[in-house]
């Protein structure tokens, strides 16, 4: 198999690989972009820890491929403060106590970034529908409710 | 009493990994990258019982980019791992004892490579007869898994005369209870990266105890222990899948003999197949009580299956057998188990060691007593709690620090708040538990470094590996208050065996009481130096003196005082250095062999969950609506930090009852992934009320005790009793899946 071009924003910035199409995007982040905020958790879209928002849509990377992200405009936690200020949610998550082990989070925060995005004041129903995707098996979802309460000023 | 005036502790902080967490800059061990770095794999047996016929590896050998193949002839030491016994090998050398085992290593270029190798590999085997089951393993002429029998460990308590107790009885209860082999399915799966340099082999790796896994490293490469550095990683959660040797020997053989950087990362299938699991149990017991609800003897038997290899299991049996009869004062006890080897696969350490499983034996006993005598289940356990003074099983007499009851009282005002109607198809129940901190009547160290620096900033150095619970955070807390420094001025460097001295395991809830006194003497110690200094100075005896808030003053004048500032400058001119070193081993003593009687812990935390659950009983389905915890962590260090196990706890719990089970076949997990092993999401989550129970003795830092694992454990009880209580049904096995309920429904 041939590489490819792609060109996509990644956190704001062009970015022009050169990679293979079939090259999974939580590699091409990982690997080839020094994203390592996307994390693997089981390969197979069930625990979310690898989620990142393609054109604000929350997307588990290790079920997609590189050829699928030509033109799109994708956002990692390393791409979520703006000018050193915390987003928010990150804020919101440091002040809650929702983060324990850490390797769910990026992935957590990325997908209530997108409901938030879509849905400044969720209810909690709302906000458990958009986190199910994403699995946490230390905190017990608790503080990452109220985390997202508080970002969303609810 | 002094010490409850706290400066610092007993408050909420931002957790001191959580920054770098929230913004993507955290390193996990799979985010590590060298230049040269080859990529490792494991090939691993397919059958659970083997003698290896052939091993043929020419053909990945002849793959372009294929740097190496190893086995076991290839390992410089020893060739025995294990955290207890020595009995697992690093790669197969004499058979084959488990789907899974480890035959021979690979380091490729590319991971895709790697994995390529792996495949081409050739193995016959010469197959054993298999054992999976208790029975056939204590069968006379089954196979032996390990020497010349396969019963792994047994052990007997007694206390009084049981037999006679009974006789006099007014009811008895009898169960027999089955829980099932569990996975802890952290989402991190096991990884780490070796290199060679200057000598000394480094790995950094995720892991629950960098210290142990030194020893394991230099032990299978034949180095002193100080040729061989181990670095924890941020670690992806644990909860004891991370205490076993994961990657870390075969890292370090496979860049020993490439003289470059190599990296595992394993696959979600490979982690849980490989990692131990929740050692299944099945528990028979008998409780017997005066019709006034005054529990008078338990007696109980429990078999365990520890798989291909011991792990844990040693501790996992001594703790079930101490904690079986629960948080109660029973003055007649008489306890059996027998844990055995199989070729199933190898169950060690979870969250709890052996405690969660029989929590479901004696809560459920407590239920069913509850209901027979027509009790308040919390008037029952009220009845019959332990106390201060309270002389165990073995022999032991508790101290000061025993909350039980006030947890009790906590949990029965909050539930009686919280759950005001409980509507059909919907129950109560209540769930108890107790947990000794630390390990089994045996020694288990940890130390600490500190060093007060001429800025008044702190070096904290501690073995103790943080893996998301928080315990640098619980150190750096606890040397603020003991120094009279601010919670920022600490810096923790954690689990890094060429800086931090030993810390032993971050499980069995031992950190914060264990490496947390530790710390503590560490600063008593560089405080000592600070205080003669600030005594000359200030011209006052030193015993005089307080340390809070960034000043020294005296507690007979505080305007005799000075700024930390002030008095690191003194210390400068006399040429003075605030460091410190401690060590802290908890006062605990073996326990006789014969009948378990010593001192197996040295404090004790309590647990009380009350849950509301609601059944659907045309699909068996059960809804966990509120969980009310209260829990007995003697002083809490960090408020929200306690919540945070708490919650996370429960919702544990909740898998355990309702989803959570390993099925395996012949030996091999058939769920080892999460779209076929659930966890609960955020759709499961109830409502949970947390509550701290502050009941502080001498012996933890400022009275502090674990929490880690007492978080999980009596809202498994509690949950499933609730479920009994809703159908008036007894459950004796869990997990309570909507098949499973649905039968009990039905029958």
């Amino acid at each position: 198999m041939d590489k490819i071009k792609i060109n996509f924003t990644l956190n704001g910035a062009p970015v022009t690989a050169e990679t293979y199409p079939n090259k999974r995007v939580v590699d091409l982040l990982r690997e080839d972009c020094e994203c390592t905020s996307v994390k693997e958790g089981c390969g197979e879209g069930e625990c979310g820890a690898c989620t990142i928002l393609v054109n604000d849509i929350p997307v588990t990377s290790c079920l997609m491929l590189a050829g699928q992200i030509e033109g799109d405009s994708i956002l990692t936690l390393e791409g979520l403060a703006k000018d050193g200020e915390l987003d928010k949610l990150q804020a919101a998550f440091l002040e809650a106590g929702a983060v324990q082990c850490g390797y769910c989070t990026p992935g957590m925060i990325l997908s209530a970034k997108a409901l938030l995005l879509r849905n400044p004041h969720p209810t909690r129903e709302e906000i458990r529908r958009a986190l199910s995707g994403n699995l946490c098996r230390c905190t017990g979802y608790t503080k990452i409710f109220r985390a997202v309460d508080m970002a969303a000023g609810n | 009493m002094a010490l409850r005036d706290l400066a610092i502790l007993g408050k909420s902080n931002i957790k001191k990994d959580a920054y770098n967490k929230v913004i993507g800059e955290t390193k996990f061990a799979a985010d590590l990258k060298f230049d040269h770095m080859l990529y490792g794999g494991v090939f691993r047996s397919s059958v659970p019982h083997a003698v290896i016929k052939r091993f043929d590896a020419s053909k990945a050998l002849a793959l372009p980019g294929v740097a190496r193949v190893l086995t076991s002839k290839d390992i410089p030491g020893g060739n025995r791992i294990g955290i207890i016994m020595k009995d697992e090998p690093v790669l197969v050398d004499d058979k084959v004892r488990r789907v899974g085992d480890a035959i021979a290593l690979v380091a490729a270029e590319t991971p895709e490579l790697a994995e390529e190798a792996l495949e081409l590999m050739e193995v016959e085997y010469d197959l054993l007869e298999p054992v999976f089951t208790y029975e056939d393993a204590m069968r006379e002429g089954s196979p032996k898994i390990h020497g010349d029998s396969n019963l792994h460990a047994r052990k007997h308590l007694e206390r009084g005369d049981v037999d006679a107790a009974f006789a006099r009885c007014d009811v008895i209860i009898e169960g027999t209870y089955t829980t099932n082999m569990l996975t802890h399915m952290f989402i991190e799966p096991d990884a780490g990266v070796a290199r060679v340099e200057d000598g000394i082999i480094t790995v950094y790796a995720s892991t629950q105890n960098a210290h142990f896994d030194r020893g394991e490293v230099a032990r299978t490469m034949g180095l002193p222990n100080n040729k061989v550095r181990v670095t924890q990683m941020a670690t992806g959660g644990g909860f004891g899948g991370k205490l076993d040797i994961s990657v870390q020997c075969h890292l370090a053989l496979l860049a020993n003999a490439t003289g470059r950087p190599v990296k595992i990362v394993r696959s979600r299938q490979e982690s849980t197949d490989v990692s131990a699991k929740r050692h299944p149990m099945i528990m028979r017991a008998k409780t017997g009580a005066t019709k006034d609800g005054k529990l008078l003897a338990v007696e109980v038997f429990i078999i365990g299956d520890t798989g291909a290899y011991a792990s844990y299991g040693p501790a996992v049996i001594t703790r079930a057998v101490v904690h079986c009869m629960g948080p109660y004062d029973v003055p007649n006890v008489r306890v059996d188990s027998d844990f055995v080897y199989t070729n199933n696969p190898m169950a060690g350490a979870f969250r709890g060691f052996g405690v969660p499983q029989v929590s479901v034996c004696h809560e459920g006993q407590m239920n069913a007593l509850a209901k027979a005598l027509n009790m308040d289940p919390i008037d029952l356990r009220i009845l019959n709690a332990q106390k201060p003074g309270t002389v165990l099983a073995t022999g032991q007499t508790l101290d000061e620090s025993v909350g039980f009851i006030g947890a009790l009282r906590a949990a029965k005002e909050k539930a009686a708040e919280v759950i005001t109607t409980v509507k059909e198809n919907q129950g109560v129940g209540v769930g108890c538990m107790w947990y000794g901190v630390g390990n089994t009547g045996l020694p288990n160290p940890a130390a600490a470094f500190v060093e007060v620096l001429p800025d008044a900033s702190v070096n904290l150095m501690v073995g103790c590996a943080d893996i998301g619970q928080g315990s640098s955070t619980v150190m750096a807390l606890i040397a603020a208050e003991e120094l009279g420094l601010s919670y920022d001025d600490i810096h923790v460097t954690a689990a890094d065996t060429m800086v931090t001295p030993e810390g032993g395991a971050s499980s069995a809830s031992r950190q914060t009481f264990i490496s947390g006194n530790a710390t503590r003497i560490a600063c008593r110690q560089a405080k000592e130096t600070l205080a003669q200094t600030a005594a000359n100075f200030l011209k006052v005896p030193k015993e005089y003196l307080i340390f809070r808030g960034r000043m020294i003053y005296s507690a007979k004048d505080p305007a005799i005082k000075m700024t930390y500032a002030e008095l690191m400058a003194e210390m400068k001119k006399w040429g003075q250095l605030a460091v410190g070193a401690g060590a802290y081993n908890p006062k605990t003593t073996y326990l006789d062999a014969k009948t378990m009687a010593g001192i197996p812990y040295e404090v004790y935390s309590y647990g009380v969950t009350i849950a509301l659950v609601e059944v659907d009983t045309s699909t068996g389905e059960v809804d966990t609506l509120k969980l009310v915890s209260a829990h007995d962590v003697g002083q809490a260090i960090d408020r929200v930090m306690v919540e945070g196990q708490i919650e996370g706890g429960m919702v544990m719990a909740q898998g355990f009852v309702i989803f959570e089970k390993i099925e395996h076949e012949k030996g091999k997990i058939k769920n080892p992934v999460f779209s076929k092993y659930l966890i609960p999401t955020t759709m499961d989550v109830p409502e949970i009320y947390p509550i701290i129970v502050e009941c502080p003795g001498e012996a933890g830092p400022f009275g502090a005790k674990g929490v880690g694992e007492p978080a999980l454990i009596p809202g498994i009880p509690a949950i499933t009793n609730a479920v009994e209580n809703a159908l008036g049904r007894r459950f004796f096995e869990l997990p309570l899946t909507p098949a499973e309920v649905m039968k009990k429904i039905l029958s």
